[in-house]
């Protein structure tokens, strides 16, 4: 990553003002430097973890933490969980076939293990068919035991009216017809026969798919793959009255107002290698918005002395915070998973040096400060983020190094071209139109034009995903689906998958040796191997062809109470609470 | 504003002056004739607060006018970024909100109000330009507006009778509808209308929209009180004798009544015009107004709430200036009603 920080000519400009007396001078402060931990990554193929999981040192059993949040989960109906909220504090109450864990310590890898199963997925056939095998003594709250058929019923409401909501891809593998006329419809249709997915006894669950599909053990560490008892499917109300397998079951459910989790009694820890139960109850507080969160994090009075906040601090009071030296240390602040562009439509602008020129013409400096600062984005280079374990450390066009561009190099491309006057299309937000005014000053320095275009921003996605969409430059975020280099640049870069409506790749790049090569690297069985063949390949796009310019990382920078033990920011920047006790 | 006072008093003076003219022979200090109009302006110069206010209004005026010179003395646009000026959280470094009087700074130029946090944009200039865009859409609106209730009330109370009462009706009609609330409902809906198929709508048309919307729901209370004033001077004898001349009503309406009513039209006018002010700072403020990069002073405001605790200034700076405006051209208007008809208000 850059270096991002910059010697601020600060004497000149103190010194040089009358006003002194009652106010105070703004000196600046350190921002946030720390990089993304590396994230080595281990997929546990061979069933190697196991249950419980690791005690806490220092942990305690007992008490009640607290979870601010602005709004309720959209869902908890396992099948319909895709948000970040929900895939984080879900599996509190629901296991899948496979899930993650992380601990939060440096240097400690992340690891996809088997959840309900005993491993991440057996292959014998480079990913076309894949067995799991259930764990010993896994029981609903109810103390019924969990079968294969439990988890293939829930596979199958992903299918119907149900899994709308939640991730799609598991489903659009499994059935060619997914979604079409003459796909599966899920469980409603009274037919429970999932294509390609087979339980030969109640511990064993077979997937069989046409093409190979090694992300499958990712996929099903979503709660797509969560038992559902078929009797108790209460449909629309499993939102609510769903039937937990964690070690956690619902107490009180109050809609968008107040949810409750106790201990779930017939959760046996043996079993699960990711879930601890040191803490009685989780009590999520749904009606405080960010404001309010930063504002009862910082005071942290009673209950609030364990409770974490969900929200980002807002901007304007990050420098409040940053000034508490004691509060500092409940700060957790780290890189997310987001990566803001801004897309050359490669379409429209199909010189290469004109698309250098702007990413050299870039001003990174005064667009971090535009957003809201050092403290809730880090400078871009890459197109994945530090947090995929495809990141590559990089930067192609390189700024120099007051961090505001090199406009000498980006003149020199330009040389001898005319640039028409380019399009900038943004969603219609305060924040955006301020951007767009910075960025239409930053590429000014360099001579290009740049109007802004602002669109609805309730339907930007649509219309910017539009094939031929007028638009020269377009910004878009992108935060991975799970934790591979195909959730990054499979989707972002690939041409071959450009259509008329609905695109994800706003650079419209088409280009037949990357599109060659990131087949290659998704039918890659060897799934580490395949992240550094995304890196380099990620390079080479930049290098040579520069279909975008890396806007910023993401970050998240929350609090949380005093009295929260092991607790982290997870892999969706939520804080961590599954190994989590109070003090 | 002031080219009304000569144009409808010409013929007065020249009936006045005939008769001092002897009387100025015979004693030097005699009183001298003089026109409503230039009477009207005495009383104005003699009044305390619209000589300060003038001034106030005289300065926005100035800067709206003249801010491409500003600009250019000044050294620095409106939205040129001076990232280095802000602070790695983009607060503006040094006094209150980065005020600085040298340009020894990473911008090189002087920021008399500050930066605007996050940009490092430069507050005085976007308040120069913010003043222009404010006073050319309130402008505009309230001369709009002005015209339709001039037009409006000189017809229904000239005419009366059932014209009269389906006009009445129509602006009691309009009256009812709040203000802030409609333009807020309406400014979107004519937007999509406008929008291309990306849902994209120019400044231009935004501006334009901005103006209909608030002339369409401004001119009743114009309407209201030409329509008193004439129905009050339709039966006098000038104008019988008008009618009696074969003066068709267009011409009695327009020629005879209206220059009469030019008094209490440009209360109405000076009044409405700070009205006018408020509102679309109010839908800037809102988010339904100008975007940027076009400086407005309602979006500042609304945009400064997030610093508020960070960076006082940035609030302070366009929140004073509507004020000040505002007042300054109520307190005015006051004043132009008393000079113009000193009965009405002592």
């Amino acid at each position: 990553m850059r270096k991002t920080v910059k010697a601020l000519a600060l004497g000149a400009i103190a010194t040089s003002l009358v006003l002194t007396a009652a106010c105070s001078a703004n000196k600046g402060t350190d921002q946030e430097k720390d990089t993304a931990k590396e994230q080595n990554f281990i997929v546990d193929y061979k069933g190697d973890v196991k249950g419980p999981r690791a005690e806490v040192a220092g942990a305690k059993t007992g008490g009640t933490i607290t979870i601010l949040k602005a709004a309720c989960f959209e869902h908890l109906d396992p099948q319909q969980i895709y948000v970040s909220d929900a895939l984080s504090y879900g599996p509190l109450v629901h296991r899948s076939l496979t899930g993650y864990v992380e601990t939060g310590v440096e240097g400690e890898p992340m690891k996809l293990v088997g959840d309900l199963a005993t491993n991440a997925g057996t292959t014998t056939d480079n990913g076309k068919t894949w067995t799991y095998t259930l764990r010993d003594n896994i029981k609903f709250e109810d103390g019924t035991a969990i079968t294969s058929k439990d988890v293939a019923y829930g596979i199958a409401r992903s299918f119907g009216q149900f899994g709308v909501q939640g991730p799609q891809f598991l489903q659009a593998a499994l059935d060619a017809k997914f979604g079409a006329e003459g796909g599966y419809a899920g469980p409603s249709t009274g037919d429970l026969k999932v294509p390609g997915v087979t339980t030969p006894d109640d511990k064993t669950i077979k997937f069989e798919f046409a093409t190979p599909q090694v992300a499958l053990p990712y996929w099903l560490a979503f709660p797509t793959s969560t038992p559902v008892p078929a009797a108790k499917d209460t449909k629309e109300k499993y939102d609510f009255e769903f039937v937990s397998s964690g070690p956690y079951k619902r107490a009180e459910l109050v809609p968008d107002t107040r949810i409750v989790f106790e201990k779930n009694p017939a959760w046996d820890p043996n079993s699960d290698p990711i879930r601890k139960q040191y803490v009685d109850k989780f009590v999520f507080d749904c009606t405080t918005d960010a404001k309010t969160q930063t504002d009862r994090m910082s005071a942290a009075n009673g209950p609030d002395a364990a409770a974490i906040m969900t929200g980002n601090v807002p901007p304007d009071q990050i420098p409040v915070v940053k000034g508490n030296a004691e509060l500092m240390k409940r700060v957790g602040s780290a890189p997310n998973q987001y990566v803001y562009y801004l897309n050359i439509n490669t379409t429209r602008v199909t010189d290469v040096d004109v698309r250098r020129a702007l990413n050299y013409a870039f001003d990174r400096d005064a667009y971090l400060k535009a957003v809201g600062g050092y403290d809730i984005a880090n400078p871009a280079s890459t197109i994945t983020s530090p947090v995929n374990p495809a990141y590559l450390e990089f930067d192609a066009y390189p700024s120099k190094s007051d961090n505001h561009g090199d406009i000498d190099k980006a003149m020199k491309l330009l040389e001898g071209k005319t640039v028409p006057t380019l399009t900038l299309c943004t969603a219609n937000t305060a924040v955006n139109q301020k951007v767009a005014a910075v960025l239409q000053e930053s590429f000014k320095r360099a001579n290009i034009t740049v109007t802004p275009k602002f669109i609805p921003s309730g339907d930007y996605y649509t219309t910017v995903g539009r094939k031929g969409i007028d638009c020269d430059l377009i910004t878009s975020a992108w935060g991975q689906d799970w934790a591979d280099g195909q959730s990054v640049l499979g989707v972002l870069m690939d041409g071959a998958q450009i259509k008329a409506e609905g695109n994800n790749n706003y650079s419209y790049f088409n280009d037949a040796a990357v599109v060659a090569k990131l087949k290659e690297l998704r039918e890659m069985a060897d799934r580490g191997a395949a992240q550094k063949g995304y890196g380099e390949l990620e390079k080479q796009i930049m290098e040579q062809h520069a279909p975008l310019i890396p806007l910023r990382y993401g970050r998240t920078f929350g609090i949380y109470g005093p009295n929260v033990g092991n607790t982290f920011l997870n892999q969706f920047s939520q804080f961590d609470l599954l190994a989590a006790y109070v003090k | 504003m002031s080219d009304f006072v000569p144009r409808q008093t010409d013929s007065a003076t020249d009936v006045l002056e005939v008769a001092p003219i002897e009387e100025t022979a015979k004693a030097p200090k005699a009183i001298v004739g003089k026109s409503p109009g230039q009477l009207a302006w005495f009383r104005l110069k003699q009044d305390r607060t619209a000589r300060s206010t003038i001034w106030v209004l005289g300065f926005f005026v100035f800067i709206a006018v003249f801010a491409d010179v500003i600009e250019w003395i000044y050294g620095i646009g409106p939205t040129v970024n001076s990232p280095d000026l802000l602070d790695t959280t983009g607060q503006p470094l040094g006094y209150l909100g980065g005020i600085d009087f040298t340009t020894d700074n990473p911008s090189g130029h002087i920021h008399i109000l500050g930066v605007m946090p996050a940009t490092g944009w430069d507050v005085f200039m976007q308040f120069v330009y913010g003043a222009r865009t404010s006073l050319i859409i309130a402008l505009l609106a309230t001369v709009i507006s002005v015209i339709i209730g001039i037009f409006i009330g000189t017809l229904a109370g000239y005419f009366g009778g059932w014209i009269d009462q389906a006009l009445s009706w129509f602006t009691d009609y309009m009256l009812a509808f709040p203000f802030v609330l409609m333009a807020i409902a309406v400014i979107p809906i004519l937007n999509t209308r406008l929008e291309d198929e990306t849902g994209y709508v120019t400044v231009y048309e935004r501006v334009a929209t901005i103006i209909v919307v608030f002339s369409l729901f401004g001119w009743m209370y114009t309407a209201r009180l030409v329509r008193g004033q004439v129905i009050s001077l339709r039966e006098r004898e000038y104008v019988e004798a008008a009618r009696a001349a074969g003066a068709n009503s267009w011409h009695i309406m327009f020629r005879q009544i209206l220059p009469n009513l030019w008094a209490p039209i440009l209360v109405t006018f000076s009044l409405s015009l700070p009205a006018t002010v408020t509102a679309e700072a109010a839908l800037s403020f809102l988010g339904i107004g100008v975007q940027q990069p076009t400086p407005d002073w309602g979006r500042m405001i609304n945009d400064s709430l997030l610093y508020m605790r960070s960076d006082f200034m940035y609030l302070v700076i366009p929140g004073v200036s509507i004020w000040a405006l505002v007042l300054s051209f109520n307190l005015f208007s006051d004043a132009l009603r008393d000079a113009l008809d000193p009965k009405s208000s002592r």
